[in-house]
């Protein structure tokens, strides 16, 4: 047995390795991607105040700090069995689809486009958001706007670009002002021209890309997420729903806090991110996928007019459920178009500057469960309280979490598809990565490390003799 | 007038490397009113060169790690598109150089290094950094008016 470790993945977010491990014949035997960071914020959590919750939980990711929010305060709001205002709902509906925006923008123009518009191939040193300005600044200036676009939103309606505290148990602290709304609402149709310029080209550009559409974690799995009641587009509220490959449905508007009744957890020896995995199917048979690629399968429709136009053709590219990962690209460009669409809509409804945006109550549960859409997928916060409402329990189910069987399925298929041998060469390293980066996995949340490691990868034989090195400083 | 933009960054959660974070906040309120823009971030972002090219002077205030705790450096920068170490958080050297490439100019940017005392697990500066925090203020409000003379 030989094994190949790749340590760091770059360009995700967090810190994680593979390992590769090869046969007697240098052709692949199995792959894990191995993440290697520890945080233990459900550990840290228990006897802290439930009314710190969405605080403390903003802090576990720089990138979706809204989405840890809003579950934890959804789920605060089951301990309070408060009803939560309609415009509190709906600014918080804006604040999250603004955080999708930023968010799919970092994963596809700073994260993914050097490997897509500068080749798999092309000088680590060169392969990165820098190395694009000096190629296509225009694309770039449109990547950064759309960043700015998202940040500035959350920034003008909860104060601060990063870990606001405008996300209350109850509501939220401030209302919006018509003349933030006006000032948002003239900047939407730049955006939305930046969106459609670029899903223009990515159309065009997607025959070249036909060899990785085939190979990255492109594979049968169920595909889970939050839908409309009209099995819409729905990252705030919403009912499960699992399709299958095929694009039927196999579960539909199930209540999202009978979670634990549909998803089970199994832990990974080699990983500090838990796997889990449908239940009826059990495990590992139970892969199943979320965020951009697992939304747009499952719907019936976007619910927003520009968007449904993108979706139908996309969803033309296959009859049933798209199963390359790699379509993760495209669809992250869909939702942000969708997303747009949707703070407009919500921003022309009148009652959105309502001063009446925050509920208060006591805890009158000692179980709450938030769910919401993130960026990557579907967020479950599940927390327990003792008399005095101290933190006595946390689950968090993240949607790295939810994709790591589907991860791990996914080296193993671009390893295979490319390591032909026991030579370790960049482009296939690359590719590896590349294939990860499509879940666009946020480490941080799922389980960090401080400082960056450099890129070494080993070949090892079973011994653990180091046959071959390839390091990158 | 020209414009002028006060970035403070770094991690308030990490002791003295917050000082740009905190001297950036208490700027921001003496500064209400004033075209100064004065933006306080954790980190670098590409972001950031959109508005560094929209003004005619930038001040980065930043945490250094060094043998005199407390100690003020002040040292005008220029690009550097040494991007090797390139992820998604930048030097302020190479955001001047991002700004160039993408907005074809850069603005006179002076860095503003404020030597830490302490790194550690801490939402407070350490007594060092908060008895010079005036200082710091000072130094920033002079490269600031510089600019408006």
């Amino acid at each position: 047995m030989r094994t190949i470790e790749i340590k760091p993945v770059t360009r995700i977010e967090g810190h994680a390795k593979i390992t590769i491990e090869l046969d007697e014949e240098g052709s692949v035997n199995d792959a894990h991607l191995h993440i290697t960071q520890f945080r233990g914020f459900e550990k840290f959590c228990e006897g802290r105040p439930f009314y710190e919750m969405p605080s403390l939980m903003a802090r576990i990711c720089g990138i979706c700090t809204i989405s840890h929010m809003l579950a934890s305060a959804k789920a605060c709001e089951a301990l309070m069995a408060v009803k939560v205002p309609e415009t509190a709902i709906n600014l918080r509906r804006v604040a999250n689809l603004a955080q999708m925006i930023q968010s799919h923008a970092l994963s596809f123009f700073y994260l993914a486009a050097p490997d897509l518009l500068l080749g798999m191939d092309a000088e680590p040193a060169q392969r990165n958001i820098y190395g694009l300005m000096k190629t296509n600044p225009e694309f770039v200036r449109d990547g950064v706007r759309l960043r700015q676009f998202g940040q500035e939103i959350i920034e003008l309606i909860a104060g601060k670009r990063l870990h606001p505290t405008w996300i209350v148990p109850g509501g939220v602290t401030s209302r919006l002002s018509p003349e933030t709304r006006n000032k948002i609402l003239t900047s939407t149709p730049e955006a939305i021209g930046i969106i459609q310029r670029t899903l223009n080209w990515y159309k065009s550009a997607l025959d070249n890309y036909r060899e990785e559409i085939r190979t990255f974690a492109t594979f049968p799995s169920l595909f889970m997420g939050l839908v409309t009641p009209a099995g819409e587009l729905e990252h705030y509220h919403g009912r499960l729903r699992v399709v299958d490959p095929t694009g039927n449905i196999v579960e539909d508007q199930i209540d999202p806090t009978l979670y634990s009744n549909y998803i089970g957890e199994e832990v990974l020896p080699y990983s500090y991110l838990k796997a889990p995995y449908y239940k009826s199917r059990g495990y590992p048979e139970g892969i199943y996928r979320v965020g951009p690629l697992a939304r747009l399968n499952i719907i019936d429709r976007t619910g927003t007019p520009r968007a449904e136009e993108e979706w139908v053709e996309y969803r033309a590219l296959r009859r049933q459920a798209n199963l390359s990962n790699f379509h993760n690209h495209y669809a992250r460009l869909i939702e942000i178009l969708y997303a747009i669409e949707r703070i407009e809509q919500l921003l022309n409804n009148p009652e959105i500057t309502s001063s009446h945006v925050r509920a208060h109550a006591a805890p009158n549960n000692n179980e709450g469960i938030g769910v919401t859409e993130a960026p990557r997928g579907t967020l479950i916060h599940h927390y327990k309280i003792n008399g005095d409402g101290l933190i006595s329990w946390v689950n968090l189910i993240v949607a790295t979490g939810h994709n790591n069987l589907a991860m791990n399925r996914g080296v193993l298929q671009v390893a295979k598809h490319f390591i032909k041998d026991s030579h370790i060469q960049e482009g296939v390293l690359n590719r590896v990565e590349a294939v990860i980066r499509t879940f666009d996995p946020c480490l941080s949340c799922s389980t960090h490390a401080l400082g960056q490691m450099p890129l070494d990868i080993s070949l090892m034989d079973s011994q653990g003799r180091t046959l071959d090195r390839l390091k990158r400083d | 007038m020209r414009s002028v933009l006060v970035i403070g960054y770094g991690n308030s959660l990490r002791g003295d490397d917050g000082v740009g974070v905190a001297a950036a906040e208490q700027l921001n309120e003496t500064l209400q009113n004033s075209p100064v823009r004065v933006r306080a971030c954790q980190q670098l972002t590409p972001e950031l060169a959109s508005e560094i090219s929209e003004a005619d002077r930038v001040i980065i205030i930043d945490a250094a790690k060094g043998a005199t705790p407390g100690q003020i450096a002040v040292n005008k920068i220029e690009p550097n598109d040494d991007a090797s170490t390139f992820t998604h958080e930048l030097r302020p050297s190479t955001l001047l150089a991002c700004a160039q490439e993408l907005y074809g100019k850069h603005p006179v940017t002076y860095l503003v290094s404020i030597t830490g005392y302490s790194f550690d697990f801490s939402d407070e500066l350490s007594p060092t950094l908060k008895r010079i925090m005036p200082e710091v203020l000072a130094r920033v409000r002079e490269l600031i008016d510089q600019q408006e003379q």
